[in-house]
């Protein structure tokens, strides 16, 4: 049949300027010698086109040339190529053609923004999104990193809830936080920083584990958490309120809101977040001492744009934080009074501006931005400890402290796409300046950083099938800081510069297998790190960290290689990840703490003999269909000092404790995220975290033993219900438990003597959650 | 939140979205221009051109004075009949990625990013199209 207008918008024009010869003729068909209808077919150099009918049929009327080569297409086939010689052409044609299942594994990217497709990215990153921010009910950001393989958050501190985000098993110095792509998270800040970022303001977090690329800074050796905040499109608002029972005991509320307003041009926008939390605190053995610490937060923050051109875009982004947090006993009581208290009264302003610009011809880009971070910080660390001498209650009423925390990041970026490569080259300079004092234990951190870097990356792409990026960056470090702690005085002057290669591969082994390997070498220069600005206690004493003397720099060599397979059956969408990691650590810091003198514990930085961390993460993602997925993962490494290393020096020397193993790093965790949707307005999401078996430092009547902790398994249920009252307003009910089956430490010390340093395993025992979500959101 | 609605319904006058099958008949009866819209249900930008662009009262008046207008999912899982023939969708199941065949054929050689927007001459050839957001004037000017 002949049709009245052809869909490809080919034409049957020109065909009166060639005097009619031979018709051409045939008929499309696949495999299973089906027809193939709509297909269609052109003629090279010339304008003779037609497409097939029902019966695969198809005719061009007249064809002028001897010889043509003939192009045939049609959806779900692969296209092909076919030199007919006309005077030979006897019979119509057979044509079969193959189908094509490419397009099955066809990954997504939203139109104008220039997102690098997963499956293109020669580094492994997983992508924590506002779906996984909903499964697990978190309200901050440290609750969500737990779903990621080789990501572990844990809680370190009983009194303070000072948490941090271990990598592939290492600390969190070893990370770098990055937000926005910027490195605007100071040594202070990452401290309790993780709280602190409600998960309302995070479109998402990109995880990268191990270093790899020139453009992440030279402390990225476990990796990098980039925490991208929204960029609005749409006239969005909402409005969360999430209201937790701790234990079934201690309250846990949250109210947080977002909104954003974009011109219908898209010339100016701005997004606005808050989130206020008030969280009790909890006491899980009765003792009337915290294990989990009372909090009250409120943050705000917002996010500005404006595009004076096509080609330019300045951003503008601003928050602020305030933060009251306090553990320890009589919570009521001024700190001086209580047995133990850790309190602190953060107040934190960040501002930051961006300049984006491409060349006419989106070639270019040159980026050009800065970040300033002011933070202020009331604390005390300290209490009576058990003690009722005069003397205790002198040291108790001056351990009132004070920090003034200064950070500023400058650069500017240039990238160039070429045809298929694209060079990256950047420099940066940050500015730290922490000034820390605590009177009573004539403690003071004075410490200034400064740091130059810059970088170059080639994204070389030779053949389709593999892309490698081949960097360096070069980094000038200086620090300057000055520390004292009852009557010690230390230094650390360091002028160095340091050259580190990267180089990460890809390479399509078939369509559906991929190799990745990575190289990277970083560094720490010896400087106060985040766990140093804070202080726990132990029986009854603070615990200070001291950096050593003539301590030297530290630098990690990390290789990484993976298999990836991505392959659908049927309807099924499965991905599967297999990465093998092996990260050696030269001069690692360690530090070493002593017993007790003076009412004060000192945990010395010093430098170690060396130290292996190295095991595989695993990943499976299965979605049988839009509406069920599955992932899962887990991490096997071990974490292992060279030779056996000194972790604490006792009253004598039968009584110092040795350890090769790394301590508070589980051999095996994993977790599992799954999501139900059981209808349009119905979800369940079962979530939860494995903690494996690990050694964990006990300390009492100034005798450290190693204890050996149980694994846990953290699960989580959410059921949320959405009632769309109208196309622009929907009101979402969610309610569950969070590790419903109470999988929770069992044996914290009791009183005033206690090891707070001593909590390990899930974050919090059994815990109901309900609330409600309205808004515009989708 | 009922003081809100008033606010959220103005601007009533709506674009005459027709069907792929109403299309059809359509242009067999009386030809006019087509204007093509394809999108997906997780394209922010489709939703912004939806809720802002699509209500501005000028390019209302002028497509639907001028043009017949088809919104298009891309992902859609609907069997379509157009043009004689019956487009069936790959699966059951709506699945982002997973796109209409028909979609995949209308957008050619081109990739599929969204919005996509066409206009064809009152004989379904394809006359112009853009593959990004389009602000009112943008729109205005492509209708032109």
């Amino acid at each position: 049949m002949l049709k009245q207008y052809t869909l490809l918008a080919i034409l049957l024009a020109g065909t009166s300027t060639i005097y009619a010869q031979s018709p051409l003729e045939g008929y499309l068909f696949n495999k299973n010698q089906e027809a193939i209808a709509s297909g269609t077919l052109t003629i090279k150099n010339s304008k003779a086109a037609t497409s097939s009918d029902a019966n695969g049929y198809f005719m061009i009327k007249s064809v002028s040339a001897p010889k043509v080569t003939l192009n045939i297409s049609a959806v779900g086939y692969r296209s092909m190529t076919k030199v007919i010689a006309m005077d030979t052409l006897k019979s119509p044609l057979h044509i079969q053609l193959e189908e094509d299942n490419l397009n099955l594994d066809e990954v997504v990217v939203s139109a104008t923004r220039y997102g690098v497709k997963r499956k293109d990215a020669p580094v492994v990153v997983n992508v924590i999104g506002p779906k996984l921010f909903n499964a697990t009910q978190s309200v901050a950001m440290s609750e969500t990193l737990n779903y990621q393989p080789g990501v572990r958050v844990e809680n370190n501190c009983q009194n303070c809830g000072f948490s941090q985000v271990r990598l592939n098993g290492l600390e969190g110095p070893y990370s770098q936080i990055l937000i926005n792509s910027r490195a605007v998270f100071s040594a202070l800040n990452s401290v309790y920083g993780l709280d602190q970022i409600p998960t309302s303001m995070i479109d998402r977090i990109e995880v990268v584990r191990s270093g790899g690329s020139a453009l992440f800074g030279a402390n990225a050796i476990a990796g990098t958490i980039n925490i991208i905040t929204k960029d609005p499109v749409e006239n969005d608002w909402q409005v969360k309120s999430t209201n937790s029972l701790i234990g079934g005991k201690s309250c846990d509320n949250t109210v947080d809101f977002n909104t954003s307003l974009v011109a219908e041009d898209l010339k100016t926008g701005a997004t606005f977040y808050g989130m206020h939390r008030n969280r009790q605190a909890y006491d899980a053995n009765g003792d009337g001492f915290s294990e989990i610490t009372k909090l009250r937060n409120t943050t705000f923050g917002t996010k500005v744009f404006y595009k004076p051109s096509d080609l330019d875009k300045i951003t503008v982004d601003f928050s602020t934080v305030n933060e009251f947090r306090r553990g320890g006993d009589q919570l009521d009581k001024a700190p001086h009074l209580t047995q133990i208290t850790e309190q602190l009264e953060t107040s934190s302003i960040v501002g930051g501006i961006t300049y984006d610009h491409y060349s006419a011809d989106y070639k270019h880009k040159v980026s050009a931005y800065g970040s300033v971070q002011k933070t202020v910080r009331d604390s005390y660390y300290g209490g009576l400890g058990g003690g009722t001498t005069y003397a205790d209650s002198t040291l108790a009423s001056n351990s009132y402290g004070k920090t003034d925390d200064i950070a500023l990041v400058v650069g500017g970026q240039y990238t160039y796409n070429f045809e298929r490569d694209v060079f990256t080259a950047g420099a940066e300079f940050s500015y730290n300046n922490t000034q820390d004092e605590i009177p009573g234990y004539k403690r003071i951190i004075d410490q200034q950083n400064k740091g130059f870097g810059s970088y170059a990356q080639y994204e070389w792409k030779p053949f389709a099938t593999f892309k490698t990026l081949i960097g360096a960056r070069y980094d000038y470090t200086y620090v300057d800081g000055k520390y004292s702690l009852a009557g010690l005085n230390r230094n650390s002057d360091q002028r160095f510069g340091t050259f580190s290669p990267r180089l990460t591969i890809l390479y399509d082994l078939t369509k559906d297998l991929q190799f990745r390997g990575g190289y990277a070498r970083g560094f720490r220069a010896p400087q106060a790190f985040n766990e140093d600005m804070h202080v726990t206690s132990i029986g009854g004493n603070q615990v200070f960290v001291l950096i050593g003397e003539d301590l030297k720099t530290e630098y990690s060599n990390a290789y990484t290689g993976s298999f990836s397979y991505n392959k659908n059956f049927g309807s099924v969408q499965t991905s599967f990840l297999v990465e093998g990691f092996y990260t050696d650590l030269n001069n690692q810091f360690v530090n070493v703490m002593a017993s007790e003198k003076d009412g004060l514990i000192i945990q010395e930085m010093q430098n170690g003999a060396g130290a292996r961390v190295y095991g595989s993460n695993i990943e499976i993602n299965v979605a049988p269909s839009s509406w069920l997925s599955f992932q899962t993962g887990g991490t096997i490494q071990r974490s292992q000092y060279k030779s056996l290393q000194l972790i604490y020096e006792g009253k004598d020397e039968t009584h110092d404790v040795w350890t090769k193993k790394y301590v508070r790093t589980p051999n095996i965790y994993g977790y599992l995220n799954s999501n139900l949707k059981a209808s349009r307005r119905f979800a369940i999401d079962l979530t939860g975290v494995y903690t494996g078996k690990m050694i964990v430092p006990h300390i009492q009547e100034d005798i450290m033993t190693l204890k050996n902790a149980r694994d846990f398994v953290e699960l989580n249920l959410r059921l949320g219900y959405t009632i769309p009252v109208h196309k622009d307003f929907s009101i979402e009910l969610f309610g569950g438990v969070q590790n419903m089956f109470n999988a929770f430490q069992k044996d914290f010390d009791k009183g005033a003597l206690r090891d707070s340093d001593y909590i390990y395993g899930p974050t919090r025992p059994r815990t109901f959650t309900f609330g409600l979500r309205v808004g515009h959101f989708h | 939140m009922l003081f809100l609605y008033p606010l959220l319904q103005f601007g009533q006058e709506r674009i005459n979205w027709v069907s792929f099958e109403q299309l059809d008949s359509l242009l067999a009866v009386e030809p006019r221009e087509t204007l093509l819209f394809i999108h997906t249900d997780w394209c922010g930008y489709c939703r912004k051109m939806e809720q802002e662009i699509f209500t501005n009262k000028e390019i209302v008046r002028r497509i639907n004075t001028k043009y017949y207008a088809v919104s298009f999912d891309a992902e859609s899982v609907e069997d379509i009949v157009f043009d004689q023939s019956i487009w069936k969708s790959k699966g059951s199941k709506k699945r982002t990625g997973q796109f209409h065949p028909l979609a995949r054929l209308l957008l050619g050689d081109r990739q599929l990013v969204f919005p996509s927007i066409l206009r064809y001459d009152n004989t379904f050839h394809l006359k112009n199209i853009q593959q990004k957001y389009l602000n009112s004037k943008e729109l205005a000017v492509f209708l032109k």
